[in-house]
């Protein structure tokens, strides 16, 4: 079966994978501002790897990234790992941080308390957003379901959930202030691991 | 000269003020794709949803954006942009035809 997320399938194509930029970049920038720089990140699901390219130039030198694709771009040589979100290879706790936008809705619902396991037994703190719509004409979307749904999966699995919001509005420090950014499609949920 | 292509996501109709700059293009006698195709630069117009990795040859993005839109553009996607684009051209104050005969004219 061709894999959807590949140079050959979604990856290969114009109209998936944009910079659309309400999205997980402005996500990354919300939690950066109240991180100390040496923390060490994983960005799991990085896709084309705008996330990581934004951490790594806001100084979060230690900012690694892991995906069943693996784009080729060469500032991100060494920092993106091909890999299965459902079987870290990475030791326990070896993250100060984990992020994952816009992932979570495209794992199978029946690998979904795999990946959350995971992520909870390499970091310490998790971030995610999770869209809570389909995609259209993509089709990606294989697990939409209500933010109370994915709040009681993270306490089921063990994470002690601190703060989660649907389509949250949140403020990024920008250059002359700060800037308001909505997350009109889903929930975004932080909590300790 | 070189073979200039240009490129846009269908998902960006729903941007009603980029359609002007569509329909220019068009006027000065490109077309407008919206899947990969060889050329020797892509030129990509609006590219908010457009996946800059499957094009091919020099990549170039067009943008315009209004004056509270640039504090966002400048601090958080210009410097995630320039590792996927060869070039970022702001349209906004630009004549299009000229633009795209520089294009045309430059050695690439």
């Amino acid at each position: 079966m061709k894999n959807l997320y590949s140079d050959e399938g979604l990856y290969g194509t114009l109209d998936y994978g944009g910079p659309y930029p309400i999205k997980a970049v402005p996500h990354c920038a919300y939690i950066a501002g109240g991180l100390p720089r040496d923390k060490k990140l994983l960005v799991i699901g990085a896709g084309n790897g705008y996330e990581v390219i934004y951490l790594l130039k806001k100084g979060f030198k230690r900012t690694y990234s892991l995906d069943i694709y693996a784009p080729g771009i060469s500032y991100l040589k060494g920092r993106c790992i091909r890999g299965w979100a459902q079987s870290l290879p990475f030791k326990d706790k070896s993250f100060d941080m984990v992020i994952c936008c816009e992932t979570m809705e495209h794992i199978p619902e029946h690998l979904a308390d795999n990946v959350l396991q995971e992520a909870r037994r390499i970091a310490k703190e998790a971030y995610f957003t999770i869209a809570g719509r389909d995609d259209p004409p993509f089709d990606s979307h294989v697990t939409v379901k209500h933010p109370i749904w994915w709040i009681n999966k993270f306490e089921e699995v063990g994470f002690r959930v601190i703060n989660a919001q649907m389509n949250p509005w949140f403020a990024v420090p920008m250059m002359k202030g700060m800037v308001l950014f909505r997350y009109d499609d889903g929930v975004s949920i932080y909590a300790k691991c | 000269m070189p073979n200039v292509e240009f490129f846009y996501s269908v998902r960006s109709k729903e941007i009603t003020d980029w359609i002007p700059t569509y329909e220019e293009v068009k006027e000065l006698g490109y077309t407008l794709h919206t899947e990969p195709v060889e050329c020797d630069v892509s030129v990509v117009l609006n590219g908010k949803f457009v996946n800059p990795l499957p094009l091919r040859g020099e990549k170039i993005l067009f943008y315009k954006l209004e004056d509270w839109q640039r504090v966002k553009w400048k601090a958080m996607f210009e410097p995630i942009l320039e590792e996927y684009y060869d070039e970022l051209i702001d349209i906004s104050d630009r004549n299009l035809g000229e633009l795209i005969e520089s294009l045309n004219k430059t050695n690439r």
